[in-house]
């Protein structure tokens, strides 16, 4: 076993031949909320790097203050940093590349506003089909207006009527397992049909479809010439299998399509990159996966990015990937939330490490929505952002294990994280400040990892980036991810078990490249790190005690590790599993004074 | 509360959530109240089956209908048949308008459900948007603020000075505050709001709220309006003169949520006949020195302030890199803010809260 690093070395060294044969300059636009960020990257010495990036924000979609006048302002920006010229006297961008150095050789866009595409579910059974397609749903920026299952469907006029109230933007059909039920399908479409037909030609939805396979023929002769319409995998193959990641591709091709027919800024953009615009989670999600297929180790890969208009997360072993976007999660959107949920106030501040009156912690998340790009100007701030930061990861692992695919992982714990290596972990109330020992204890008490892993921050944004150019360069995307644009936090060993307070729950041996040998002993409770620096390895020796499970066979189960270095280096969490701080405000404050320490912070 | 503007002209836009009817052109004057459109909120229809009436298989029935999409159908008139010996007919039960004629079905449009649609704001129809929705230009003094529950609502403008609840014990229920919206300069509790709310009060106006009030404050069948945020904020003296020149004045409280993309805020407006001396300005100033801002997070929120120097990357107290601003906050202190939480004023702003 081992922890290994987060590119598959072979692949790369074929790569790599690859783009020293032609190395290809990239740009990546990528349009938020209320920014547009613009990301260089191009080969400095045989090697794909972040070159430049750039962010400027707009006031409006269209305009002097809109997207497109942003994106040109961004890439303004990358000119003067670089020195090189983007953009031609007209203002659009210069591609490909020209012989003087000006100009670019690929453009890809991705779409990050969480403006919610409005959906419809269309499926037979509540708990199987109808909760696939709200899984699926929820790996796009969605907003689900009403659900049709079999009973609505046998009201031919009650289905109708649904589609032509709620107006859907997209209606998702999903049911019949392979060679399974087809006359209720056929109804469900039937009603699509006759609902699409109610409404004026540019106003009809576009149309998911996601069920059983052997009814694509009919689909395709019931919507043709009504309405767009898009086939994809069926996401319940059979009763026990649920499988989105055929049909997560098709609806966030579905979604860019919807952004761009209703803004003209983005189809404009869209042209300028040649139609490479990617969806940002179905991005993020894709490198996940990739990483994932690439390991040897078993383990799955897993990522999560919080920014003020959503949290998203994707987890992916072998082939399988779950993924889920959530704006009702996004830190500026939390305080929503907050309103409807008592009680989540309290659990926001049992994570609290410093002490801060609730009433305040309260006004701050409140406020927080009025401006959710405003950054936290004080330390008692940061920590408030922090703390709900840790229950919004908190939130996404719920949503994680209400996948199939969470289910599949046999765990006895809801929100237990299945055995993963690395986290990639995104969003700056994460990243920022740079401040690794926090940035670990955000993550470490959000997902509560158990056994080994490594852990990876993503300071500018780009993972998602790279996932999108992978298709178009892989060597780019793959050179970048193993470059210093990331931070790797370290390795990170998390016993599972119950003990006594400050027992001893696990004896290690670390063998360094230079044969220097560390022994550690990690007391319940207790958090430790030994400093390994990034790009270095070493070799382990675990030996868990009292029954403890540190994820090599079962309790008790020891052995060695090759483990790589990082900013903190290894770390030890000695809380058990699943953990909780202090309730008393002062205890808790003191006991993460004792684990900063621990963890050299 | 973010700005206020004294004497300006808005263009706000009213749209149809659906299809429906523009009663009003461009050019045309409307008061606050008039009906300006007929929404359609839903449509009722009848699904007759034809093949089940007639006992053929839907794919024989083409040859006995005698209706097809669109054609308007009276009460008793024949959709189908007549076939066999029985000479079987199928009859519209009801007048109405085939919508869609499908798989021996037929379904009938029998009526839309509508709902009148008032104009918010009284002034000129500037333009008509695709018979979705018109846009009104009014004149008026118009205050901007942060966060707002409920529905529109109009009103005389009512500025309460005093938060004593046995204050709203002297005044007679159902007389003076009712109908009214009142702005209340003090930050009261929600036994306060709800005896405004016995009052019947049409709109509550206040500075900001204890944040475990907030699940109360949108529960409440007013609409309510936060001129600065949540917390401990107060309204300075500037701005408190300020409302008590409009006292009495006829006002109508938009709370709608606020979506900084489109320029939507929740707001209150003073309509008035004259025109207003500037269209009001998109929130696209930009951050410079001498420019008046207000704080959108931290210790300050909610106060103003001049820049006085664009500080450049510095590094915060809690570690974080971010570009900052020396900024004379209206108390008189000097302090260095993240650029990211500024927002620049326009030049006729005044000063308000803080």
């Amino acid at each position: 076993m081992s922890a290994e690093q987060i590119q598959p070395s072979v692949l790369e060294a074929e790569l790599y031949r690859e783009s020293l044969i032609r190395a290809r300059s990239l740009l990546v636009i990528d349009i938020c909320d209320q920014n547009t960020r613009a990301v260089l990257f191009d080969a400095v010495d045989n090697h794909y790097r972040l070159i430049a990036a750039s962010s400027k924000m707009f006031k409006s979609t269209t305009g002097d203050q809109g997207i497109i006048h942003s994106v040109q302002a961004a890439i303004n920006e990358i000119e003067l940093i670089t020195n090189r010229e983007l953009l031609s006297a007209d203002r659009l961008p210069i591609l490909p590349t020209r012989m003087n150095g000006s100009g670019l050789d690929d453009l890809i866009v991705t779409l990050s506003m969480s403006n919610q595409i409005r959906i419809l579910l269309g499926g037979l059974v509540d708990e199987l089909s109808v909760s696939s397609a709200e899984i699926l749903a929820h790996t796009t920026y969605s907003k689900i207006l009403a659900k049709l299952n079999l009973q609505s469907i046998e009201d031919l006029l009650s289905s109708i009527e649904s589609i032509v109230i709620t107006r859907p933007d997209l209606i998702i059909i999903t049911g019949g397992t392979e060679g399974g039920a087809e006359e209720p399908l056929l109804k469900l479409l039937e009603s699509i049909r006759m609902g699409c037909e109610l409404e004026s030609e540019p106003d009809r939805p576009v149309v998911l479809f996601a069920g059983n396979q052997m009814l694509h023929d009919r689909v395709i002769q019931r919507l043709e010439g009504i309405t767009d319409y898009h086939l994809a995998a069926n996401v319940q193959p059979s009763i026990n299998r649920q499988d989105i990641a055929g049909a997560h591709i098709a609806i966030a091709e579905t979604t860019v399509n919807i952004r761009c027919q209703q803004d003209t800024e983005l189809s404009e953009l869209s042209r300028w990159a040649g139609e490479h615009v990617y969806h940002t989670p179905a991005a993020f999600s894709r490198l996940i996966r990739f990483l994932a297929e690439a390991r040897s180790s078993g383990k799955g890969v897993f990522g999560v990015n919080i920014d003020p208009h959503s949290a998203s997360y994707a987890a992916s072993f072998g082939g399988d990937l779950s993924m889920g976007v959530h704006p009702e999660l996004g830190l500026g959107n939390l305080p929503r939330v907050l309103i409807g949920t008592p009680g989540l106030l309290d659990e926001i501040i049992r994570w609290l490490p410093v002490e801060i009156p609730s009433d305040t912690v309260h006004a701050y998340l409140l406020n927080k929505h009025l401006y959710p790009d405003s950054i936290p100007a004080t330390e008692d701030d940061l920590q408030i952002e922090r703390a709900a930061a840790r229950i919004i990861l908190m939130k996404l692992l719920d949503q994680y294990s209400r996948t199939e695919s969470w289910s599949r992982s046999n765990l006895k714990d809801q929100r237990e994280l299945p055995p993963v290596e690395p986290i990639i972990a995104g969003g700056r109330v994460i990243t920022e400040p740079d401040d690794p020992v926090s940035s670990i204890l955000v993550l470490l008490d959000g997902l509560q990892p158990r056994g080994a892993t490594t852990l990876v921050l993503d300071p500018h944004q780009i993972f998602a980036m790279l996932g999108a150019a992978a298709g178009l360069n892989p060597a780019l995307s793959i050179q970048v991810l193993n470059s210093k644009a990331f931070i790797h936090l370290g390795t990170v060993i998390s016993p599972t078990g119950r003990a006594k307070s400050g027992s001893p729950i696990l004896r290690a041996k670390i063998e360094h490249e230079n044969g220097g040998k560390i022994p550690v002993e990690l007391l319940y409770g207790d958090m430790l790190s030994i400093p390994l620096s990034s790009g270095r390895s070493a070799r382990m020796e675990l030996h868990p005690l009292q029954n403890f499970d540190i994820g090599m066979g079962g309790a008790g189960v020891g052995g060695s590790l090759l483990v790589k270095g990082g900013s903190v280096g290894i770390v030890f969490d000695g809380r058990g599993r699943p953990f909780l701080p202090p309730d008393d405000p002062e205890q808790r404050s003191e006991r993460y004074r004792k684990w900063e320490q621990g963890l050299g912070g | 509360m973010l700005r206020i503007s004294p004497h300006i002209r808005i263009l706000r836009a009213q749209r149809l959530h659906g299809e429906g009817k523009l009663l009003v052109h461009a050019g045309q004057h409307v008061d606050q109240g008039d009906i300006i459109a007929e929404e359609i909120t839903g449509t009722d229809y009848l699904l007759l089956d034809i093949s089940r009436g007639l006992g053929i298989p839907e794919g024989k029935i083409s040859q006995y209908l005698h209706c097809q999409s669109g054609s308007i159908i009276e009460n008793g008139d024949i959709l189908a048949g007549p076939l066999g010996i029985s000479r079987r007919v199928v009859r519209s039960p009801i007048d109405g308008q085939v919508a869609l004629i499908h798989e021996g079905k037929v379904l009938l449009k029998t009526g839309n459900q509508y709902r009148s649609v008032h104009a918010v704001y009284p002034g000129k129809i500037l333009n008509v948007i695709d018979q979705h929705g018109v846009v009104i230009e009014s004149s008026g003094t118009l205050i901007e603020g942060e966060w707002g529950s409920g529905d529109t609502a109009t009103g005389k403008f009512h500025l309460l000075e005093e938060n004593s609840i046995n204050h709203l014990d002297d005044i007679p229920q159902d007389q003076f505050l009712a109908g009214r919206i009142v702005c209340v300069v003090n930050r009261i509790d929600s036994r306060f709001i709800q005896k405004l709310y016995d009052h019947g009060i049409s709109g509550l106006v206040l500075p900001s709220i204890d944040p475990a009030l907030v699940a109360f404050v949108s529960s409440i069948e007013i609409p309510v309006l936060l001129l600065i945020g949540f917390g401990e904020l107060n309204l300075n003296a500037n701005l408190i003169d300020l409302l008590r020149d409009l006292d009495g004045k006829e006002t109508i409280i938009n709370p709608a949520e606020k979506r900084v993309p489109d320029g939507i805020r929740p707001e209150l407006f003073f309509p008035r006949l004259d025109n207003g001396q500037s269209v009001e300005t998109p929130d696209s100033i930009p951050l410079e020195e001498g420019c008046s801002v207000r704080v959108t997070n931290g210790a300050f929120f909610g106060s103003q302030g001049i820049i006085l120097r664009l500080e450049g990357l510095n590094r915060l107290p809690n570690g974080i890199f971010v570009d900052t601003a020396e900024v004379l906050l209206e108390s008189g202190r000097t302090r260095s803010i993240p650029v990211p939480n500024l927002i620049a004023l326009s030049g006729k702003t005044l000063t308000g809260g803080g």
